[in-house]
């Protein structure tokens, strides 16, 4: 059943309820900058918004917002000449966001130490993941994050599955060597 | 050992949030100031990425006609310098012109040299027709009809007398020119950065008229994503940037750019 968007605003709101914050986290660590990320994700929804796009289910939807997603992400990449203007802007910004626990070993992080241990090692995960060349940050992200398969990866980020294999494979073993063989990549 | 898709996934909520509310969808007006914002902070940014050394006090008349800059191609950039500036001849002034408020600095090791960052208002127009009725700046456009299909976009945006020109003809093929006029120093010199991590395949295509362009590549992971065009005639610094489009295509506009605008003004 083809399910067509924006009947109502309830809906709409739904929808954005649902994805804005995942396609700014997608955004945000593509571009490092966190107003471009805000500019492509309501740009993206404007173009949902305009187009009343209909799609044959959820996963399908969510398929059409990452690609819409990365293809402005790369429209701003290539003409701001974002390189340079990224390159005073290395660390990306976790200050003044409550921490939540990464690693899974028990402990409680009740004490600022914990949390403070936490927050150093979410940035070193980020930066890890930050300084892998783009294409494999997006397979990566999509993978480890959004959870999509080979295949869905394959499709909004429009390569082929081997390639995704590839570089999915490659991103995770920079990150072994990166992150000194912390993490079991399963 | 840590799992590592829970410890991302953790680590990437703990990153800013960002929600939306409906109601600021239906207002045109909405999008079009973002879409405004993001031109004029692409074309600060163009022009942040490249900084312009431009050298004073010797210029004449006589000098200009013989000027020709010596273009070349740097890890993931590009540097275009007078031959004057390139040589060790003292500097008795200089200033840099950047159009943002940042500016930039470039340090000169062994001559102390003056400063003076100039900040300019941007005008932007919706196509290169009103540019052309509102200014009186040579400015040498490509064919576009060579792209071989229409073009959507047209803004340029001018800096004293720098040119920024966005072409957009889809989602994934756009051509920008950049222009820098420096008819008015005796030495220049730029240096401007490309996304992605390196150029390569260092090429040169000699137009119609004679005038030779140095082509070369930007590459991310090994792949193109841009080839750009660099061209010094007569005073002016042209730089085109073509994404998404074909070898084929590309030589094709740069064989038939008619560069004698820049002689006859």
């Amino acid at each position: 059943m083809i399910r067509s968007i924006h009947d109502n605003s309830h809906e709409f709101q739904d929808i954005l309820d649902c994805y804005s914050d995942r396609l700014f986290k997608i955004a945000y660590l593509r571009l490092q900058n966190r107003q471009d990320a805000e500019d492509v994700v309501q740009e993206v929804f404007y173009q949902y918004y305009r187009r009343k796009a209909e799609f044959i289910c959820e996963e399908h939807e969510k398929a059409w917002l990452i690609k819409v997603t990365l293809n402005a992400c790369r429209k701003i990449w290539r003409s701001s000449w974002n390189k340079h203007r990224s390159s005073g802007n290395d660390n990306i910004d976790i200050d003044g966001v409550e921490q939540e626990p990464v690693l899974q070993k028990g402990s409680s992080f009740r004490n600022p130490e914990d949390r403070v241990l936490t927050a150093e090692s979410n940035q070193a995960l980020l930066t890890a993941v930050k300084l892998l060349p783009a294409k494999y940050r997006d397979v990566i992200h999509l993978f480890y994050y959004e959870d999509l398969s080979i295949r869905e990866i394959g499709e909004v980020t429009g390569r082929k599955e081997s390639t995704v294999t590839s570089q999915l494979t490659r991103g995770r073993d920079l990150l072994k060597k990166r992150l000194k063989e912390e993490y079991d990549f399963v | 050992m840590y799992n590592f898709r829970s410890a991302y996934q953790s680590a990437v909520n703990s990153l800013p949030e960002f929600h939306m509310d409906a109601a600021q969808f239906p207002d045109e007006s909405y999008h079009k100031r973002i879409i405004f914002r993001r031109r004029k902070m692409q074309f600060t940014a163009a022009v942040t990425a490249t900084v312009m050394i431009l050298l004073c006090g010797f210029g004449t008349a006589t000098a200009m006609n013989n000027w020709k800059s010596v273009i070349q191609i740097k890890d993931n950039g590009l540097q275009i310098s007078s031959s004057i500036a390139a040589s060790e001849t003292p500097i008795p002034e200089s200033r840099i012109r950047g159009g943002a408020e940042s500016g930039g600095i470039i340090g000169q090791s062994d001559v102390v040299v003056e400063v003076e960052i100039e900040v300019y208002e941007t005008i932007e127009y919706g196509s290169i027709e009103e540019f052309m009725k509102n200014e009186d700046i040579a400015a040498a456009f490509p064919d576009f009809t060579l792209f071989g299909e229409e073009h959507s976009l047209e803004i340029v945006n001018v800096m004293n007398k720098s040119l920024y020109v966005t072409v957009e003809f889809s989602e994934e093929k756009s051509f920008y020119l950049r222009q820098y006029d420096y008819r008015e120093y005796t030495n220049n010199h730029t240096d401007m950065l490309f996304p992605g991590e390196e150029t390569r395949n260092e090429r040169t295509v000699i137009n119609y008229q004679g005038l030779e362009f140095t082509v070369f590549d930007s590459l991310e992971g090994g792949e193109r994503i841009a080839v750009h065009a660099a061209v010094s005639c007569n005073g002016r610094n042209l730089v085109l940037d073509f994404y998404g489009f074909e070898d084929e295509i590309i030589n094709k506009v740069l064989n038939k750019y008619d560069l004698s605008t820049y002689f006859d003004k």
